[in-house]
């Protein structure tokens, strides 16, 4: 028992306490399992907790190594007893650390036990046994598990949870998706649908006029031209509507298109309406870009018929088409990318502009500034604009006074 | 009329009105013709393919019609070694893009969309039937198909 005295210079150290009885005292009255072996193994000296611990009392000269009756590894697999880590200390002669045991006594219940043996050397450094202790981790092991399988529970709720809510965003998801193809459908069909009776319709009045024209009183034609006039204006919206449901349904193939050329296209089919306004359209060189040519072709076809529609009374419209490259954060809009380029087409004319209030409103559907009897009109021709321009993964503004032109400008995303 | 009028026209047309139309264009313009309609794709099908039928030199075709429609007709037609040279001019009120293409594609001669005007149906069926087709046969070029007012 040499080796536990404890050398502390600054106590002073009587007679009793250097006697070994007092050490053992101490020893025994630890809460902590404390023993020691020889060199062989034999089992030396252990304290009440120790035997408290093993749940029997060790034979001296008999029981060697470890005083439990069985022990096994963390994973429960048997560990023989002289494999223990006192075991080990003690034949390697080095301090055994982290190897957690299971100790089981013989009435059969088992503790988590984490030994900390530690040899001992006479003053040659010959190994002269060695010195345990033994710490029973069974509880902190209980809460460590407890914590683990509680956490373990949580993250399973939890993941549980989320793949709920991500199944049903998704079941939402597709239900909108399907829901706005129903509805573009629906708009698609009504209007081809529409378009049969209405024909019907301006067929037989065609008919009545040819063929009863003398038996109709002058009110009654007058009445007729009307019929003829809404059912014509019908007509209109129709084609409107079903050019604006087009241009969601219709498939999107984009061509790397000259801008230019298009837009020689687009006047020339506008020929009529450009000569008889006297308009003066200026192009400035346009750039190459990647769209789809049949929907850009509208897009510059309402535009240019809006900026002859609302021209100023007796001045020649003037329209002016450029365009440059501008970055996303220099835009300022919401629907601009600070990371993106896009190429800028301005469409500017000199007639009669709207105020600025109505910049956004002017792009929804069915959205008139002027009355049928003014300016004729379905309201639905920007909204197609707007349309194209999202189609094309940009977007469209507007300004303009009173008095003082209108200008839009198109973005469209620029590779590189 | 040319000498290459028709004379044996047939309707496929399941609508009333649109065929009462077509015959009083018929008798305005004064086309010396044997005019006979069928209601639906069906009847048209039959009549085509029953043996001892004499061929008409033109099929006039609606494209909606109940039973069958129009564009199964077409590519029943095409596929008969019997009926495959026979003229087959649609009719329509859609003037929808690729609705044009697929009859083309299918072996249409002609692709008529239904004016909104019995003046502009009566100038096109004229000029239909003063054109020298045999020029085209079997098509004409995908520029001249659609004929629209």
């Amino acid at each position: 028992m040499k080796s536990l005295t404890i050398n502390n210079p600054r106590h002073f150290i009587t007679e009793k306490e250097t006697s070994e009885e007092y050490y053992c005292e101490i020893i025994h009255g630890l809460p902590a399992a404390i023993y020691t072996c020889d060199a062989e193994g034999y089992i030396k000296f252990y304290n009440q907790a120790a035997v408290n611990l093993w749940g029997a009392e060790p034979l001296i000269g008999e029981s060697k190594w470890c005083g439990s009756w069985k022990i096994y590894h963390p994973d429960g697999t048997p560990m023989p007893l002289d494999e223990c880590p006192m075991a080990v200390a003690i034949k390697e002669g080095r301090i055994v650390s982290n190897q957690e045991i299971i100790v089981e006594r013989p009435d059969g219940s088992r503790h988590n036990i984490m030994p900390h043996p530690q040899p001992l050397r006479d003053k040659n450094g010959i190994i002269t046994g060695a010195v345990n202790m033994l710490l029973d981790i069974t509880d902190s092991k209980k809460a460590e598990n407890k914590l683990r399988q509680s956490e373990n529970e949580m993250r399973l709720e939890l993941e549980t949870e989320v793949d709920a809510r991500t199944k049903e965003l998704n079941s939402l998801n597709e239900d909108l998706k399907k829901s706005n193809s129903e509805l573009s459908q629906f708009a698609y069909v009504a209007s081809h649908d529409l378009q049969e009776p209405l024909r019907k319709i301006q067929t037989f009045a065609s008919r009545i006029i040819q063929k009863e024209k003398q038996n109709l009183s002058e009110s009654g034609k007058d009445y007729f031209e009307r019929m003829q006039n809404a059912a014509n204006r019908m007509q209109t919206l129709i084609d409107d509507l079903l050019t604006y449901s087009r241009t969601n349904t219709a498939e999107k193939i984009f061509e790397l298109t000259d801008l230019n050329l298009l837009l020689r296209e687009v006047k020339s089919e506008l020929e009529q309406n450009i000569n008889e306004k006297k308009a003066i359209i200026n192009i400035n060189q346009l750039p190459e870009l990647n769209i789809i040519p049949f929907q850009f072709s509208q897009l510059f076809t309402n535009l240019i018929s809006n900026s002859l529609k609302f021209s100023r009374e007796n001045i020649p419209p003037q329209i002016d088409i450029s365009a440059d490259f501008v970055h996303g954060k220099n835009i300022h809009i919401k629907e601009s990318d600070n990371q993106k380029k896009y190429c800028r087409i301005t469409v500017s004319d000199n007639g009669i502009g709207f105020q600025s209030e109505f910049n956004l409103k002017i792009f929804e559907l069915f959205q008139r500034l002027h009355g049928k009897s003014e300016y004729s009109g379905t309201g639905i021709g920007l909204a197609i604009c707007k349309k194209i321009a999202e189609n094309h993964n940009g977007f469209i503004t507007a300004y303009s006074q009173p008095g003082k032109g209108a200008t839009f400008n198109i973005f469209i995303p620029a590779e590189n | 009329m040319p000498n290459s009028v028709p004379h044996h026209i047939l309707l496929a047309e399941d609508d009333d009105d649109d065929s009462l139309l077509f015959k009083e264009v018929l008798n305005e313009l004064a086309v010396p013709a044997n005019f006979i309609r069928v209601k639906d794709g069906e009847e048209l099908m039959h009549l085509l393919n029953s043996p001892n039928n004499k061929l008409p030199d033109v099929l006039f075709l609606d494209i909606n019609m109940p039973r069958k429609n129009g564009f199964e007709c077409l590519v029943e037609i095409k596929k008969t070694d019997k009926l495959k040279n026979l003229p087959v001019r649609v009719l329509s009120t859609s003037s929808g893009k690729e609705l044009v293409s697929k009859m083309y594609s299918a072996g249409a001669s002609l692709y008529i969309c239904k004016p909104n005007h019995f003046a502009h149906f009566k100038e096109i069926i004229h000029s239909v039937m003063s054109t020298k087709w045999s020029l085209f046969f079997p098509q004409p070029p995908f520029e001249k198909f659609m004929v629209q007012m």
